[in-house]
């Protein structure tokens, strides 16, 4: 009781302090808390209130984004009407007058004073991204570096990156690493390897006993590798590669006995490929076919390692193990991979020699080991003044970069080595904050602002020299030129980026390797579907792209993105091969829209089992754009059953006969049961799988049940039906996907204030459909995007 | 040549002076060395803190025995490590309150920052870091923060910033054991040295950039200085260090283990060198993670992926796979306390004065439960030998442990984020 009467203090003073219902930014309106006090005070008032939430104690402190965030969901509650729970209540319409006004001013004075996006710096892609271009080299060192945490599910958000020595320290040490990279490459001779392994070379030859070594098995003039269980089967000495870097590897193969006139999907792996070290690096997949055809891979290898070639879909009839290890295999009708032959080529990615020295050295000829300069320098001050306006990605005044330029002179004073200078400059610059972190100056960005944003938006990586050229002539804030400018960025193939790594965080694509389903259960599942499941989603974004399709594609679409494996995984009629082909869907595949591609199938299930709880806040989150609090404290999660007895409604049916969960449960289950015919891999069922007891493989268990009645009443009774319903609302998809580009394309989190900007970028989207290339562009030329 | 090492403090013994530094580092035990180290003779023995966090937790009705108190019956995992109970608490009943989310909540295992997706998450420093900065100053590495197979960490910084692992047991041992020859000490403090410089520079600019940001971006252009800052910090000592010759200890190298599956072999081997880490002095302050995305695990029995196994569904199969796994786990972590307890320092075992923990994020993995989260204690000066059991549908903080061992390292504090005193039960001896 003490609380009520701070508040009624509280009440009074804010009577004194508001005279005027005109919202102010600190201050929460007196009648604004009086209707809190009606109508919810009831159930949220203290420690024990309903849902954790306390109004009675709930201060307005807007400057605290946790505490705006609060704020707003209680203001999208009442407003929505969910809150309270029985009926309208009096007073409602000038309370969300009031309350969004207020919510309003308070983020936009906060934003006004504080920024939008603070202090945004590379994250570890960016990072590897920029380096790469401004260095001119390809060095995998992503890896290097720990993965970059997440704020509503991206990992470039500003917020979400705290910075601590020990990641400085790692993040200087790539910079060295980058550097040593660039300058060897520009000033040493680069070895070279090229060799062709005939078939007789990659194989365990039978008629030389004691050669059997799980290598292909040689027949007819062909190294054949079999599909079988057999581990390592399809290693290859001969390809080991003498030092790491990158190989470009062109093998000549065809199918050997393919099984009813289909192809022989076959995987190419590197590793050292024995027990002792089971770890493969993935390199890539090819549909070997009855003809012989030439493949070509490009992959980083390491020291040591070797190549394992052999078929991967595992729908195809296996031959034992046994029958591999004699031989015999081969002889009597199994399948395999025949390859005739295998180029290993040692290239540098990256840019040419030349290109390098370009970049590095400007115009000075480099030769014997030696920078060539007359004036030493004088070349040392404009190749690291260069330098420094790319790193920095704006130019910087002659006072700022003197210690810079200091320390690099004084390097050349004392080793009388130009090039020793040059990289002792060049890590400096790297060095910087300027490098490291994005410089977004003032409210309305400035034309090297944008171009930054740019393109690490749809790069993920520095800007380019036109870019750089608009910045420096203050064009790039012009609405035709920036819509010229993300035209060409987009048709650019380095937006692949943008495709790439907007979909491993928006839809968590990153996450595919997280759990391997269940051998058991999904006998099926192989590296080859799960990659082409992950092309097929990046392939339907930049069809979306590129044709400007409706974000309604995204629920539902009459067309869909296949090769061959992923067309007989989902049951697809037609003729496929190891590309990716546009079909259109005749309606009863159930595979319109990416919600049922088999990658995000995969990433909301665990290996074993699907849970609709999970998936359904995955879409809820992910594609339509509503907010789920995570469950109260102290209800048990439920334990998923795979034997076969249980059942998930029935779990689920008990855990919501709470009045705290159905709350939520009821937002929740439609959409995550829509997706019940899904099984973990992607698949289609009609009933789950159980493993028994005894029973080798997995066996039918219950039917499977995806209907559910959604929270306005409306019934469903599979996913088609839910799919309709959803998409009598495309406004929410196309809300929800300007958010997430915006948030992925400015490096900050949506706030309150952001809300009536994004409802104009709808409302201009909407004449084209809310096609994704407009959303795009009327994000990029939004208030959002374009301040700080 | 005498004074050049250790800048001689007096309680180098008569015994080692009369050897000669490089004779003395070769004797087995190094324990007698610590003062040059650390701190005086007078001061008592250092603590120390390892913490083992597993990423998929350990299924609870292995591990958590059905009495309470002293002489309970062993559950099947602690009666793998049954010589040991008398030195080990088991807890249950106990969990970071607020924090949720399955997986994603591994960086509030340590740190007890509440954790929800729909909430800004902000993490806060990590219990170890917090023993390290108060106190780690005084050996070669303030903390070491390892990893089984990747450079994620439990372990924060003030700031909420992760702390990346290493991964390589031989590269740590070359850290901390191999005599750099008198070239590669050159050449490293000369490289200490263009750090320096280079951190002059860039600090020196960061001053001039902030004044060009906005108030919004002080705060992070701050944890930049205070970045530049400790790292200049750090390669000063690191410089004063590289002077200094690294003790020798008798165990060889490890060699690396190539299998990534090799879930518990590789924390053995990573077990190994924290030990000698310990037993040197070199620091006191130490993090091991398991992650669990391996596949499977190469243990007789097991043919399934590891994070799939901790999906079971109940099947009983996979649980008999997981608890295999599991049960090697324990029993490392086992052999490990055994190893500290043989390890004598005037008068004590280096297990008395180490507080060694094993925990997670997921009390049930299956269920990507964060509540009843498994907690295994040894060493560090407690009363051991006994199941402390909390309520299991209201859990007591775990982070009162984390009261209780900051307490026991001298820090005067009834709090640490959630947990707001020591754990009840948990006596010093």
């Amino acid at each position: 009781m003490k609380k009520r009467h701070i508040f009624l203090i509280q009440l009074m003073l804010g009577c004194c302090l508001t005279a005027t219902n005109a919202a102010r930014a600190d201050v929460l309106p007196q009648s604004a808390r009086a209707f809190l006090v009606e109508h919810c005070y009831d159930c949220h008032s203290d420690e024990d209130a309903d849902g954790e939430l306390d109004l009675e104690s709930l201060i307005y402190a807007p400057n605290d984004r946790n505490d705006l965030k609060r704020w707003s969901l209680i203001f999208d509650r009442v407003k929505k009407g969910e809150m309270p729970p029985r009926g309208t209540p009096e007073g409602k319409d000038a309370f969300v007058e009031l309350m969004g006004d207020t919510l309003h001013t308070s983020s936009i004075a906060h934003q006004k004073q504080r920024g939008r996006v603070r202090s945004r710096r590379l994250n570890r892609r960016e990072f590897e991204n920029t380096l790469h271009d401004l260095l001119g080299i390809d060095l995998p060192i992503i890896d290097l570096l720990p993965e970059d945490a997440t704020q509503d599910g991206f990992d470039n958000v500003a917020e979400a990156q705290p910075l601590s020595y020990h990641l400085l320290e790692k993040y200087m040490d790539i910079v060295d690493l980058a550097l040593e990279e660039a300058f060897t490459r520009a000033t040493m001779p680069k070895p070279s390897y090229n060799e062709i392994f005939p078939a007789s070379e990659l194989s365990d030859n039978f008629n030389k006993p004691g050669r059997r070594n799980r290598q292909p098995l040689f027949k007819d003039g062909y190294a054949v590798a079999m599909a079988c269980d057999n581990n390592y089967h399809g290693r290859m000495y001969t390809t080991t590669v003498p030092e790491t870097g990158w190989y470009r590897f062109t093998i000549k193969a065809k199918a050997f006995n393919p099984q009813n006139g289909r192809g022989v999907w076959t995987q190419l792996q590197s590793g050292i490929c024995s027990a002792k070290a089971p770890r493969f690096f993935w390199i890539g997949e090819f549909l070997a076919e009855s003809e012989m055809k030439e493949f070509t891979f490009e992959a980083w290898v390491k020291e040591g390692h070797r190549l394992e070639l052999r078929p991967g879909d595992r729908t195809l009839k296996f031959s034992s193990v046994k029958s591999v290890t004699s031989g015999k295999a081969v002889e009597n009708g199994g399948t395999g991979t025949a390859v005739e032959s295998i180029k290993v080529e040692r290239i540098y990615k990256g840019l040419a020699k030349d290109e390098i020295r370009k970049h590095l050295f400007g115009d000075l000829d480099f030769k014997k080991g030696q920078l060539l300069s007359n004036h030493p320098e004088k070349d040392l001050s404009s190749l690291i003044q260069d330098f420094a306006l790319k790193a920095f990605r704006r130019p910087v005044s002659n006072e700022i970069l003197a210690a810079y330029l200091d320390h690099a002179q004084a390097t050349l004073r004392k080793s009388g080595s130009l090039l020793e200078a040059l990289s002792v400059g060049y890590r400096s610059i790297l060095s910087s904050p300027r490098f490291l972190f994005f410089k977004d100056s003032q409210e309305e960005l400035d034309g090297y602002s944008i171009a930054s944003r740019l393109s690490y938006f749809l790069w993920s990586s520095m800007p380019d020299d036109e870019l750089m050229l608009l910045a420096k002539s203050d064009k790039l804030k012009t609405p035709e030129v920036l819509s010229e400018q993300v035209n060409r960025m987009l048709n650019d193939p380095r937006s692949e980026h943008f495709i790439k790594s907007f979909t491993d965080n928006w839809l968590e694509l990153k996450h595919i390797d997280f759990t391997t389903p269940d051998r058991k259960l999904y006998p099926e599942f192989d590296n080859i579907l799960k990659h082409s499941m992950l092309k097929e989603t990046r392939a339907f974004l930049r069809a979306m792209i590129d044709s400007d399709l409706s974000v309604t594609n995204v629920m539902d679409s009459d067309f869909a993105i296949v090769n061959d494996r992923l067309a007989r995984h989902y049951g697809i009629e037609g003729s496929f091969s190891s590309e990716m082909k546009k079909v259109s869907l005749k309606g009863n595949e159930h595979r319109g829209g990416i919600i049922t591609h088999g990658s995000i199938l995969k990433v909301t299930a665990n290996g074993t089992t699907t849970s609709p709880v999970v998936r359904g806040v995955w879409l809820l989150e992910r594609i339509l754009g509503a907010h789920i609090p995570p469950p109260p404290d102290d209800v048990p999660a439920v334990e998923p059953d795979i034997r076969g007895a249980s059942n998930i409604r029935d779990q689920l049916d008990k855990h919501r006969s709470s009045k705290s969960c159905r709350a939520c449960h009821k937002k929740i289950d439609p959409p995550g049961f829509a997706l019940e015919n899904f099984d973990v891999i992607g698949g289609w069922r009609d009933n789950y799988r159980a493993l028994l007891k005894q029973k080798k493989w997995w066996s039918n268990g219950q039917p499977v049940d995806a209907s559910h009645v959604m929270e306005d009443g409306q019934a469903f009774s599979d996913i088609e039906g839910f799919k309709s319903i959803a998409l009598s609302n495309p406004e929410s998809i196309a809300k929800n996907l300007i958010e997430k580009l915006l948030i992925y394309g400015t490096g900050a989190s949506i706030e309150f204030a952001d809300r009536k900007e994004i409802e104009r970028i709808l409302q201009k989207s909407k004449k084209n459909n809310y096609g994704l290339r407009t959303l795009i562009h009327h994000s990029v030329q939004s208030s959002i995007f374009l301040s700080k | 040549m005498k004074n050049v090492y250790y800048g001689l403090s007096k309680s180098i013994s008569r015994r080692h002076m009369l050897k000669g530094a490089g004779v003395a580092m070769a004797l087995p035990h190094l324990s007698a060395m610590t003062p040059a180290f650390g701190a005086s003779s007078n001061s008592p023995l250092p603590k120390r803190f390892a913490a083992f966090t597993l990423s998929l937790g350990l299924h609870g009705p292995n591990l958590v025995p059905q009495q309470t108190g002293k002489g309970y019956t062993p559950s099947p995992y602690l009666s793998r490590i049954k010589d040991q109970l008398d030195k080990v608490t088991v807890v249950s009943g106990t969990s970071h309150p607020g924090v949720s989310g399955g997986h994603q909540a591994e960086g509030s295992i340590l740190t007890a920052a509440p954790y929800s997706r729909s909430a800004v998450f902000k993490n806060s420093i990590s219990i170890d870091q917090e023993l390290a900065r108060k106190f780690g100053q005084e050996t070669r590495f303030p903390s070491l923060t390892l990893n089984i197979s990747d450079n994620n960490s439990p372990a924060y910084t003030e700031n909420g910033s992760m702390i990346p692992s290493e991964f390589s047991p031989s590269k740590i041992y070359k850290k901390l054991f191999i005599a750099d020859s008198p070239a590669e000490q050159a050449h490293q403090v000369k490289r200490l040295k263009q750090g320096q410089s280079v951190m002059d520079i860039v600090a020196d600019d960061a001053k001039r950039f902030q004044k060009e940001l906005g108030s919004g971006d002080r705060d992070k252009l701050d944890q930049y200085f205070t970045a530049i800052r400790n790292f200049e910090k750090r390669l000063e000592k690191s410089e004063e260090w590289a002077k200094r010759p690294k003790p020798k200890v008798d165990t060889a190298s490890p060699v690396d283990i190539e299998d990534s599956n090799a879930v518990v072999a590789r924390m053995e081997l990573m077990m190994d060198v924290i030990r000698l880490a310990f037993e040197t002095d070199s620091t006191r302050y130490v993090t091991l993670h398991l992650n669990g995305n391996a596949g499977a695990i190469p243990i007789n029995g097991v043919s399934q992926g590891y994070h799939s196994l901790s999906h079971h569904g109940r099947d009983e199969e996979k649980i008999d796979q997981l608890t295999l796994i599991e049960s090697a786990i324990v029993k490392a972590w086992g052999d490990f306390i055994l190893k500290l307890d043989s390890f004598q320092e005037e008068g004590s075992t280096l297990l008395d004065q180490t507080n060694v923990l094993m925990t997670s994020n997921l009390g049930n993995a299956s269920s990507h439960d964060n509540k009843n989260l498994p907690l295994l204690l040894a060493g560090g000066g407690f009363r051991h030998g006994q199941h402390l059991a909390f309520d299991r549908s209201n859990n007591t903080p775990l982070a009162n442990v984390f009261v209780s061992i900051l307490q026991r390292h001298g820090v005067e504090t009834d709090q640490f984020v959630t947990g707001s005193s020591t754990l009840a039960g948990l006596e010093t001896l």
